[in-house]
């Protein structure tokens, strides 16, 4: 438990809160966030730039689906699978979707035990985030396949709108390259887990030389969760929509 | 050992207060129920959402529940997986408000997009784009149920072969003839509904 906040463990709790807070926090002549350490602020900060990334794609999306007059395809057939010869719209994305929150479930019941120092219960949930990471992009892959085989490019699609085309590999290739990444990260530090490295104290990062500390599960699960937030957007924005 | 047992009480006590307001100092330790509690919520939450498409809703109602949910649904994240309901309020300031931003930059996108949707329907010869280069292949499919009668009058020069290639690029920037426009305003009746709803999801965001 020690590391988490070294310098301000015991004056944390006599810290003004609310709105006074903030200002006695920010005017402290010290650093900002009391409450999170280094690597959690960077990787919030790191999100927060990601956020506009990701806005950035989403509000351009708004933007031609708004001025164009073609009418704009509909998700709910395009992404419809067969079953039994049967049509149900969107299922694949429901799918993933559901996939994705599982994924994010598990993730937070590996933070949840790396602090509890259950290191093996941990690593395994991180390995089950990442095969569930893995699923997705599998998904995804499919589902490219699929359209591209039915003719939708970044330029024109047999649907309707031509953007369409465009706003769906941009944005969910990059969504799709995030939850990639995550599962490499999390592979990563399950495996780090798994040995014990934050356990010993002369087991030292590879780059930064520190000892590493079970917060970077957390820190971790922080973009994993990300990931899957955005994805909340994407559905209701772009295939719901 | 007395003297050592004496100085570490204290200390003891500090940490347990401080383990009764959860996890600001000692990294997020939460029960395990309550992530399992959100992860239902979530489930429920995505079910509906996809249910609104299933029951294929539409309208208001229809972007009204897609946006409560989404949103709800980014709540739980950020407040329960991600923490920031146990975070002090600087870093949730912090996290939280700069985002903001992106609401002018939709809010100006929005009228843009608007204004150029209209500026489109005022000067240009309609749909001719996508209709000249897709009537070959999907013709029936494609134009018969979005319930405008202008592609049917604009189809036949469409079906002509020598036509498609020519119009693949400029027909967005070509400037409409006399004859297309007066034609055009006859077409635009039929597509203002559309036009309607694409307002009302603009004003959603």
């Amino acid at each position: 438990m020690s590391g988490v906040t070294p310098s301000t463990t015991g004056a944390l709790a006599l810290r003004p809160k609310g709105v006074r807070g903030v200002f006695a926090d920010w005017g402290s002549d010290q650093r900002s966030f009391k409450s999170a350490s280094w690597g959690k602020a960077m990787m919030w900060i790191f999100l927060v730039s990601d956020t506009f990334v990701f806005s950035c794609f989403l509000i351009s999306y708004m933007t031609v689906r708004l001025s164009t007059t073609v009418e704009w395809p509909h998700p709910s057939e395009i992404f419809a699978l067969e079953f039994n010869g049967k049509k149900i719209p969107l299922i694949l994305i429901a799918i993933m979707t559901f996939d994705l929150i599982t994924s994010s479930g598990t993730m937070a019941m590996a933070v949840n035990y790396g602090y509890a120092r259950k290191r093996r219960a941990a690593a395994l949930l991180m390995l089950a985030t990442a095969f569930f990471g893995a699923v997705f992009v599998g998904m995804q892959a499919f589902e490219w396949t699929k359209l591209i085989h039915e003719g939708v490019r970044p330029w024109t699609n047999p649907f309707g709108a031509a953007q369409f085309g465009s706003c769906f590999f941009m944005i969910t290739g990059f969504h799709g390259f995030h939850v990639s990444m995550g599962v490499l990260f999390l592979l990563f530090i399950a495996r780090n887990v798994w040995r014990g490295d934050y356990d010993y104290p002369e087991k030292r990062g590879f780059f930064t030389g520190r000892k590493g500390r079970y917060e970077i599960i957390e820190i971790m699960g922080l973009y994993w969760h990300f990931v899957d937030l955005v994805w909340v957007f994407i559905f209701a924005l772009f295939y719901l929509w | 050992m007395t003297v050592t047992t004496e100085t570490v009480t204290p200390r003891a006590a500090t940490s347990a207060t401080e383990e009764a307001k959860p996890a600001e100092a000692h990294g997020q330790q939460h029960p395990i129920v309550i992530y399992l509690v959100v992860w239902a919520l979530l489930f429920v939450l995505s079910t509906f959402s996809y249910l609104v498409d299933y029951f294929d809703v539409h309208g208001l109602a229809r972007w009204s529940l897609i946006i409560l949910f989404m949103l709800l649904k980014a709540a739980f994240i950020v407040a329960i997986f991600m923490h920031m309901a146990w975070e002090r309020l600087a870093l949730v300031v912090a996290i939280l408000l700069p985002p903001m931003a992106l609401m002018v930059l939709m809010g100006m996108m929005a009228f843009e997009g608007d204004y150029t949707n209209s500026d489109r329907y005022a000067h240009f010869a309609l749909g001719t784009e996508t209709q000249i280069r897709e009537a070959p292949a999907t013709q029936a499919p494609q134009v018969a149920p979005r319930g405008a009668e202008a592609p049917v009058a604009e189809k036949p020069p469409a079906s002509a072969a020598p036509q498609a290639p020519k119009a693949e690029a400029p027909a967005e920037r070509a400037p409409a003839a006399a004859k297309p426009v007066a034609h055009r305003h006859a077409a635009q009746k039929p597509t203002s509904g559309h036009r309607m709803r694409k307002h009302g999801r603009s004003g959603s965001g």
